[in-house]
């Protein structure tokens, strides 16, 4: 009882905007620590907000409703009449007249940009790691990141005053934080902007699919192709969200009106449908390449095999369909191919060969037909 | 419910019921949004802008939870939103960065799952009773500090306490506000590990 008192005047604190910077802190942390602080919190801040609240008649909400229909009025006098149809062609065009301007601008920012890099040429790091192995770098701003097999990261010489980074492949940020300064990394499809944090991203050009898991921090995700259309998520440690790069089509079916409050009713909803959000995921699974292990969670073969490929550079082939669905689970500890192929092997029925970099696995009672 | 037949009316294009939604729910909404949102003018337009949404699209709007559910939703979205794209220029970045986070937690602790019931208007009347019936001290102080914003230290210099009796005091309000706010508590705390678990 004694230590929920402490934390009930901290929490006002932190209500009243009084907290200092290392109190907020350690209310976000005691938020993230378990569900029953959070009910603790929220039912602390309805108290907080129910016992502030004007009465109904008072001068602010007086002044307030008058103000409101105010604005209600206006609207409706500029698009008296014709109601809603033309509300929504009103909308349509301040729409068109705003891409237009925001196009403008654009082309003008890249045309400056284009030449500016036409005259400086090429002021790019580039950090490029091959199949089969794996890198760790510090960044210019003392960020690190850890790069898998198979990625590259390219930042630019003006990454002190502006920290951004792209990335194909996969590769886990351990972000420094810097006041004001955010820490962009931009992927063929999404831009993921935090402060600081530590996340994963899996980018790899030739998967239909982006994920990112936050370990701690928050970060923001931002789809590049659909920009303006609200899609910007924001992910909590624990979350992992899944992008399906959408087959190059246009994103005009995705909901553009970010605000369709109505729509909302089911949060679900504000993320777009080819985003998935995972909660609570275990995320050691997810970045513990870095430090050489491999976490294998009911995966099939198949999607095994693609992961096994770029760690180890090497080829693997089927030479029967059937076992591509055969799972697996299992931690890998700085093993070598040839191990992981035994551990494989001694639990089902298959025969591997390797020879060159290249693998070759058979289902085992048709093992001599495949053979021939 | 009154809360249907309102909607129901604003749908006939009553605006005299519109206000009155307006009134109910201005206070508390705008006390929300003035968290998150260091101006109070913002947070005023923010909550108007869901009114004024509310009404140019009364005739097409199903609201599948309560009114206040979705006015709520509607303000926290607005309210995260706001945060997100102007964290750049704040001057409270660690702070701000807490609200938001603060922000993603409730979402998908309260909105997410249905949690809106605390939002209900029935804990409205249960919290200005137990204010009443607070010793008046007590009361007194709990206010200065909620309505007009004093911190606990000048609080203890208006009425001449210290800081220390001042704390008791806040604690002491709170603490018998959220007896109030008890019988609500299991059935929530069930749903709640229902949905997390």
């Amino acid at each position: 009882m004694e230590k929920y008192r402490i934390n009930d005047l901290l929490l006002i604190r932190f209500f009243n905007g009084s907290a200092s910077e290392q109190e907020a802190d350690s209310v976000i942390n005691y938020l993230n620590e378990s569900k029953e602080n959070q009910l603790n919190y929220f039912h602390i801040k309805r108290i907080w907000l129910e016992s502030a609240i004007e009465s109904k008649d008072s001068e602010i909400v007086n002044n307030s409703w008058k103000r409101l229909r105010m604005r209600i009025d206006g609207l409706e006098n500029e698009t008296h009449g014709t109601e809603n149809k033309n509300i929504k062609l009103t909308i349509r065009r301040l729409a068109l007249a705003a891409s237009i301007a925001i196009l403008c601008v654009f082309s003008t920012y890249f045309i400056i940009q284009y030449y500016r890099i036409g005259q400086f040429v090429s002021n790019e790091s580039e950090i490029v790691v091959p199949y089969g192995s794996r890198s760790n770098v510090t960044l210019p701003d003392g960020s690190s990141v850890w790069l898998n097999s198979g990625t590259k990261l390219i930042y630019n010489s003006s990454f002190n005053r502006r920290r951004e980074v792209s990335l194909s492949g996969e590769a886990f940020f351990d972000v420094k934080k810097l006041n004001k300064r955010q820490f962009i990394v931009n992927t063929s499809d999404l831009r993921i902007k935090v402060h600081g944090t530590a996340f994963n991203i899996k980018s790899y050009p030739e998967e239909q699919i982006i994920e990112t898991t936050l370990v701690k921090g928050l970060i923001e995700i931002e789809s590049i192709k659909d920009q303006g259309a609200g899609g910007n998520i924001l992910l909590a440690p624990q979350q992992r969200l899944i992008y399906t790069i959408p087959a190059a089509t246009t994103s005009d079916q995705i909901q553009n009106e970010p605000l369709a409050d109505d729509k909302l009713d089911d949060m679900q909803k504000i993320i777009p449908k080819n985003m998935q959000l995972i909660h609570n995921v275990d995320t050691e699974e997810y970045s513990s390449w870095k430090d050489g292990k491999l976490i294998i969670k009911s995966e099939y073969l198949k999607d095994l095999a693609v992961e096994l490929e770029r760690y180890y550079n090497v080829d693997i082939s089927f030479l029967n369909d059937s076992i591509k669905n055969f799972k697996y689970s299992g931690t890998l500890n700085e093993v070598t191919i040839e191990e992981v192929m035994g551990a494989i092997a001694s639990t089902s029925p298959i025969h591997y060969e390797i020879s060159n970099n290249k693998v070759i696995l058979t289902l085992k009672r048709v093992m001599n037909e495949s053979n021939n | 419910m009154k809360e249907d037949q309102l909607l129901t009316h604003i749908k006939n294009n009553d605006k005299k019921a519109f206000e009155d939604i307006y009134r109910m729910y201005f206070p508390l909404l705008h006390e929300y949004a003035k968290f998150y949102i260091d101006s109070l003018q913002m947070a005023e337009d923010i909550v108007q802008d869901v009114f004024v949404k509310l009404w140019h699209s009364r005739k097409e709007i199903s609201i599948k939870s309560t009114l206040k559910g979705y006015l709520f939703r509607s303000v926290h979205n607005r309210c995260i939103q706001y945060l997100r794209h102007n964290k750049i220029e704040q001057q409270h970045q660690v702070l701000q960065q807490a609200k938001l986070e603060e922000a993603t937690i409730m979402n998908r602790v309260f909105f997410e799952s249905g949690l809106s019931r605390l939002f209900e208007s029935e804990i409205e009347a249960l919290v200005q009773n137990a204010l009443n019936d607070l010793p008046k001290k007590t009361r007194e102080i709990y206010e200065f500090s909620r309505r007009q914003y004093l911190t606990n230290k000048e609080i203890a210099k208006k009425i001449n306490l210290t800081e220390k009796s001042v704390e008791y005091h806040i604690s002491k309000a709170l603490e018998s506000l959220r007896k109030c706010l008890k019988e609500f508590l299991p059935i929530l705390i069930i749903s709640f590990m229902n949905i997390l678990t």
